[in-house]
């Protein structure tokens, strides 16, 4: 979580889009060359949101206790991996089931459980169709559907559902639905030999930097850097077409980018740092579908070359790091490089054993001072010998490779490769370079440095009052426990008696859930026992009816559905509804009770009309309602609120009683009379209207949570749609000044909001909040103005959480 | 020497918690495997090849003039789908997907799904091209797997080329067969 925190505050680099690894289109014939890429148009998504469904029709097969709500859960958390990925403009949604065949014209995403060719786990791919869209600064093909066809039996790979494999599996197949080809940095989008991430940090900065640079957002921040340069051929002076540039460092992930057909490149979204930057040839096992040239013919990677180190080594001690810095491009990073026939080293895999269980990618436990892994992959070695002139170093020294032991098992040969640790060297990810006289392999990540052992559940017995009650050894205070790969509901752990007590996520009666710790180092308790986890088995309760409300919509229409069930465990973030249909977008889900909702829809005006499939999930606990919803004809005339009000003063935030608030949508007037506007049944005062628009005042008596809004256009009347009243404006009561440092008093404010939420505005610089404390219904939030504040009187505004206080004057001394 | 040999035995009774992630995910399948799990077994040459959208997805298609049978039935002229391709303006790019070349011949192991579609099994696994040998035998021969298999346990493999006599692989289908039908 901490490079996801570090990327989130530093954003990344608006610029053109080079050679990622995408599914790229050349639109011209000589350099500079202009790539466009297949990717989803997210003008076309309902808030820039692509939602995934699973097919109703799930696998027909599955191992000792898994079953389809545990694929569900996984594909659900899959999707949630993907979303609100740091720099990335794209939202991610789970949809739940849908029914194949089932009309719907708007661009989806699908997971489909089908008999595949024997021999066959599963593919899946993105398609496109119409031509360039050239309405925005880059280019691109649009995607309409992603479909990944999945074996129907989940007794073979990637089953069973519950383990991290299966999980990453589907993070995986996400990313190329997304528009993701594979990489070579051990990323969740590297093939699985190498691929190095983890439930608990499931993507990785090249992951990161694939998708942000696929759905850049619009305002950037600068807080990572850029290296860009050239890989030539040596002999003719060529450029290098899909060489694969990697910057790495020692104890942290890689980022990397395929090159340009002039052997151009640059990698963005790097985090600053020295860097280490070596280009390599794909693989034979790259698996990456070639880009395409205006005539839509395959432009194939030039020949193989021998893998170099920037400025031009073999030898990483010879190497030359390069600097990141933050909004810099680092420029001129060329590698000229030497044709060769092809690489004889690749598709390199690390295990680890815990017992009979080998684990991949390799834990090395750094308190141990020695340890083993285990080394396969092709061109290490054969019949029980190491290939010629073998050599195995590790970057960044935190470890050292003490000798390497071939061996066979099973009739294939593997390196035993003898670890020490360094005391002074630092955790994480270690990266192993493998040299023979003619060739040169990085492997990223090869495996991780951790300092504890594994997790491991001793025993798992049901409390009275629903919780859980689980021994086990490598407990940490942030260790997570999980249900069949879901997260518990809450938990509490002891570290030092070695128990936890935790709420599992809702689930059905006899249902069996596989119970897992996962350590924030990655390890978890599966490694040493997924060959006989503990389960906990869900008790007897009621059926869980589920009623939608009103079951059916017009297109073009925004609405409120009313979910009401009995014995269900509705939670706020943890419940999902969908329509099975990429036609009809869920936008706000307000929990009101653990059996009672309200979900904001939309639905185009171009859906097809259609009867669709309810899913309403919390955990495990899933209702479907099958033909349970019906898109009928748009309604000509009818209002449409959109169920999100602005404030109309420019420096406000939040809907609170009393504020002047513009509400936009269609058909909000008719026949130029004055339209009414209500709240749970209130008037609100409307101060403005055209058929586009309303400004209106929030009544004043509203409380607080979701109310129902209503437009009355003077011919007909909208659906209700649900809007969230916030509470009332926090109010400045005094500002104190002493020199640079200010102290604001607010009432409203609430007592609990931390330093890190708390921002103020004045005379349009943003500061941030240096100590916030609460007395007697007073909070005082301190603010060091710097040197961009201008002078004289200036407005000032505290923000929390989104919601802006009243505006007061600040008289800033020159 | 302790931590080699504990390797070794665990090794021997090999749980890897590795599983696929790519766009195509093939099961190692060995030449008894094909056979058996094949639906029908065919020797032909391509004609020519088109797509269609199936389902919002394009599939290519081969026709396969067939000359002999071996396992199963089959038409005369065998129509062949492999995901994805470009219909008009509508594409789909799966990386890892195999291609047929109009004109070659192959032995090809079938499979014909409920929705009666025949795929090659395995994808890359089950085509053959058939050739001449330098002593005049004919020869059926595939490349390496350039996919990533699977072991049953899970394991990543290398899919090593094959190269035989067709009178040899045709003698292997017919002893399975017969196996299999027993």
């Amino acid at each position: 979580m901490r490079l996801i925190r570090t990327l989130l505050f530093a954003g990344v680099l608006a610029g053109p889009l080079f050679g990622g690894a995408y599914f790229l289109h050349y639109t011209n014939r000589s350099a500079p060359y202009a790539p466009a890429p297949e990717k989803f148009d997210l003008t076309a998504l309902p808030e820039k949101t692509l939602t995934f469904f699973v097919s109703d029709d799930g696998p027909s097969g599955y191992g000792a206790n898994d079953g389809y709500l545990s694929v569900l859960a996984q594909v659900r958390q899959a999707a949630q991996a993907w979303d609100g990925v740091p720099g990335s403009d794209l939202r991610v949604a789970f949809g739940g089931q849908f029914t194949p065949d089932t009309p719907q014209n708007g661009p989806g995403a699908q997971v489909v459980f089908e008999d595949l060719p024997p021999g066959v786990y599963g593919y899946g791919g993105p398609v496109s169709s119409g031509g360039l869209n050239t309405a925005g600064a880059s280019p691109f093909f649009p995607i309409n559907l992603s479909k990944m066809h999945i074996s129907r039996d989940l007794t073979q790979p990637p089953g069973p559902s519950f383990t991290d494999s299966f999980y990453l599996v589907m993070v995986h197949e996400m990313g190329h639905a997304l528009g993701l080809q594979h990489t070579f940095t051990s990323s969740v989008m590297s093939t699985v030999a190498t691929r190095a991430t983890s439930v608990r940090q499931p993507i990785s900065a090249d992951d990161i930097a694939g998708l942000a640079g696929l759905y850049p957002v619009k305002t950037t921040v600068a807080g990572t850097g850029s290296i860009s340069g050239r890989i030539l051929f040596s002999d003719t002076g060529q450029g290098v077409h899909m060489a694969s540039v990697v910057a790495i460092r020692g104890g942290a992930p890689a980022v990397s980018a395929l090159t340009l057909p002039d052997g151009t490149f640059q990698i963005d979204s790097i985090p600053p740092g020295q860097y280490f930057v070596y280009a390599h040839a794909l693989p034979p096992t790259a698996d990456i579908v070639n880009p395409k040239d205006p005539d839509g013919k395959d432009v194939a990677p030039s020949g193989s070359f021998g893998t170099l180190i920037y400025p031009g080594t073999r030898d990483f001690l010879q190497a030359s790091p390069i600097a990141v810095m933050a909004g810099k491009v680092t420029k001129d990073i060329n590698l000229s490089v030497t044709p060769k026939a092809s690489a004889n080293i690749y598709a390199v895999s690390i295990y680890s054993f815990f017992g009979n269980n080998a684990v991949h990618p390799g834990r090395f436990n750094s308190t141990n001072t020695k340890g083993t892994v285990v080394a396969s992959g092709a061109g290490l070695g054969s019949n029980g010998n190491a290939a010629d002139g073998l050599g195995v170093q590790a970057i960044g020294g935190a470890v050292s490779v003490s000798a390497v032991r071939p061996y066979t098992a099973n009739g294939y040969t593997y390196l035993a490769l003898d670890l020490r640790s360094n005391p002074m060297g630092g955790g994480g990810p270690q990266h192993l370079v493998f040299t023979t006289s003619g060739d040169l392999y990085v492997l990223p990540s090869a495996f991780e440095l951790v300092a504890a052992d594994a997790p491991a559940v001793s025993s798992v017995a049901n409390n009275a009052d629903g919780t859980v009650a689980i021994a086990a050894t490598g407990l940490t205070e942030r260790s997570q426990i999980y249900f069949d790969g879901v997260p518990a509901r809450s938990q509490s752990i002891d570290v030092a008696d070695g128990t936890a007590s935790a709420t599992p996520p809702p689930g059905n009666a006899g249902q069996p859930a596989v119970v897992t710790i996962y350590n924030p180092d990655g390890q978890n308790s599966l490694f040493a026992q997924s060959g006989s986890p503990l389960t906990y088995t869900y008790p007897d309760a009621g059926p869980t009816p589920v009623t939608v409300q009103p079951a059916t919509l017009p297109g073009a229409s925004e609405a409120t559905i009313d979910v009401t069930g009995v014995n269900t465990h509705f939670a706020a973030g943890d419940t999902s509804v969908g329509f099975g249909s990429s036609d009809i977008f869920v936008r706000k889900i307000f929990v009101l009770s653990p059996t009672h909702l309200l979900v904001n829809v939309a639905i185009p005006a171009a859906a097809a009309r259609a009867a669709t499939e309810v899913t309403v999930m919390t955990g495990f606990e899933e209702v479907v309602l099958p033909l349970a919803f019906r898109i009928a004809a748009p309604v000509p005339g009818k209002p449409v609120p959109y169920p999100r009000l602005f404030n109309a003063v420019t420096w406000q935030q939040g809907t609170y009683p009393g504020a002047v608030m513009t509400l936009y949508g269609s058909n909000l007037q008719a026949d130029g009379s004055t339209p009414i506007v209500s709240f749970n049944g209130q008037a609100a005062p409307v101060v403005y209207s055209s058929p586009g628009q309303i400004n209106l005042i929030v009544p004043s008596q509203l409380p607080t949570g979701p109310a129902m809004l209503v437009v009355q256009n003077g011919s007909d009347m909208s659906f209700p749609v649900a809007i969230n009243i916030d509470p009332p404006a926090p109010v400045i009561t005094a500002v104190a000044v002493n020199g640079r440092e200010v102290t604001v008093s607010l009432t409203g404010f609430p007592a609990d909001a931390h330093p890190a939420n708390v921002t103020a505005r004045v005379g349009g610089v943003s500061l941030p909040a240096t100590r916030v404390t609460a007395e007697s219904g007073v909070t005082r939030v301190s603010l060091s103005l710097n040197a961009n504040v201008p002078a004289g009187d200036q407005p000032l505004v505290v923000y929390v959480d989104g919601r802006s206080s009243t505006q007061a004057t600040l008289t800033v001394s020159p | 020497m302790k931590a080699l040999t504990a390797c070794v035995a665990a090794l021997a009774g090999l749980y890897l918690a590795v599983t696929p992630g790519r766009a195509v995910t093939l099961q190692q399948l060995s030449m008894d495997d094909l056979i058996s799990q094949s639906t029908a077994i065919i020797r032909g040459r391509v004609l020519t090849s088109y797509t269609t959208v199936n389902g919002g997805e394009v599939l290519t298609h081969f026709k396969v003039q067939v000359s002999d049978r071996w396992k199963g039935v089959s038409a005369d002229v065998a129509d062949i789908v492999f995901p994805g391709g470009a219909a008009g303006a509508v594409r789909q790019s799966i990386p890892g997907i195999p291609q047929l070349q109009e004109g070659q011949e192959y032995v090809l192991y079938l499979w014909t799904n409920r929705a009666g579609l025949t795929f090659v099994t395995g994808f890359q696994q089950g085509i053959f091209a058939v050739s001449q040998g330098a002593d005049g035998q004919l020869i059926v021969q595939r490349p390496a797997i350039s996919e990533m298999l699977l072991n049953r346990g899970g394991r990543p493999v290398a899919g090593t080329p094959v190269r035989l006599r067709l009178q040899d692989m045709s003698t292997r289908v017919a002893l399975v067969t017969r196996g299999t039908s027993r």
